[in-house]
């Protein structure tokens, strides 16, 4: 009984005090000409700080965006498995230098426990060949946080910058949550409020954030839809995240 | 002794060059690519300006030297494509330090012949 129920307060834990994310995570956010020129794609919903995945299903979209170009590679996506949950992989290979920007809109997620519908429209830039050529490179999305900050070849403890927009208008005072990927939950949170930080933009809809680790970092700006979907024949608000992820790397 | 495939040697004399000096190619970005017997230069500056002085030097599996000529200021050099059978490095050198390249293996111009032209 004593089991079940500290089972019971582990799940509702993992499902309050840390955040969803959508993620798309590379092998690699730099790809040299030297190592392998194809890049693998973990395309995932998840909490990544307590390491806990949840099912995500073919994306509405997925797409590479290089030199302007979108690519739709929805059709290429291979399924997976990530932290245990249903999710996708894709092999892609970088032909030329600059930047590739990978970009997903998720089908909308039902989050019981919130009772809304949840969509991440999520991305990640990879940049090849020592071409930093796009990293502010747009995706298109309702609502996407562009970068200030160039999106990779970042040291930890650099801060990064982004506008949160709105359907091409920056966002006063967006809400910006931030979850490392904690691997092998190397990092113990001495406090619930530290696996999901939360920061707010300014007027001008710009937020900063200086990662205190090298490894993934996930910003989702989330705002209300103004529109609702239907779930058993009710209306049900629908939370909308600009999601970007980012890499530092280790100051050694 | 072994003798090195000459791709390999380069590789390695390559990996020797960038541990070495590795902020020689820092600034200048370089790419080749090839359409059937044309090989196709590429080179700008972090800025997205392309150089208007500099050489250009191909270099095959064994890095010995087989073509150089001066940089045009063309965003996309096209030159005879020399043989490849070993592969080639393309450098781009513009001097003050500023200098870059691009390897294609002879899998990599065998698969760009194949490809259709833009």
């Amino acid at each position: 009984m004593t089991r079940t129920l500290t089972a019971v307060a582990l799940s509702i834990a993992a499902t309050t005090a840390s955040a969803h994310f959508g993620m798309i995570i590379p092998s690699d956010a730099m790809v040299e000409q030297q190592g392998n020129r194809v890049v693998s794609l973990d395309i995932a919903f998840a909490h990544p700080f307590e390491q806990y995945g949840m099912t995500l299903v073919r994306p509405s979209q997925f797409s590479v965006i290089y030199d302007g170009e979108a690519t739709d590679l929805t059709d290429r996506l291979e399924t997976s498995s990530y932290l245990g949950s249903d999710s996708f992989s894709l092999e892609y290979e970088l032909t030329r230098p600059g930047v590739y920007l990978f970009a997903m809109a998720p089908e909308p997620y039902w989050e019981p426990a919130e009772d809304a519908f949840i969509i991440h429209y999520t991305k990640t830039y990879v940049a090849a060949f020592g071409d930093d050529e796009g990293w502010d490179a747009e995706a298109g999305f309702p609502t996407e946080i562009m970068p200030l900050t160039r999106p990779f070849g970042l040291w930890a403890g650099n801060v990064f910058q982004g506008i949160v927009m709105t359907d091409g208008e920056p966002v006063p005072y967006a809400e910006v949550e931030v979850e490392f990927i904690n691997t092998d939950s190397a990092i113990t949170a001495p406090s619930e409020l530290m696996i999901t930080q939360t920061i707010l933009a300014d007027a001008n809809g710009v937020f900063t954030y200086a990662a205190p680790r090298a490894g993934w970092w996930g910003f989702a700006a989330l705002s209300e839809a103004d529109y609702t979907l239907t779930m058993n024949g009710e209306e049900k608000e629908v939370e909308l995240g600009a999601v970007i992820w980012v890499h530092f790397e280790s100051w050694q | 002794m072994t003798v090195l495939r000459p791709f390999l040697r380069l590789w390695l004399s390559l990996l020797a060059l960038t541990v070495a000096m590795p902020a020689l190619g820092h600034g200048l970005n370089v790419f080749a690519s090839v359409e059937g017997e044309t090989l196709i230069v590429e080179s700008k500056f972090s800025s997205g300006r392309v150089p208007q002085v500099g050489t250009v030097r191909i270099y095959d599996g064994y890095d010995v030297l087989v073509h150089e000529t001066e940089v045009t200021g063309e965003s996309a050099m096209r030159l005879p494509l020399p043989d490849w059978s070993t592969g080639l490095k393309v450098e781009v050198d513009i001097g003050d330090g500023h200098d870059g390249y691009w390897i294609l293996t002879p899998a990599d111009v065998r698969r760009q012949q194949a490809e259709p032209e833009s």
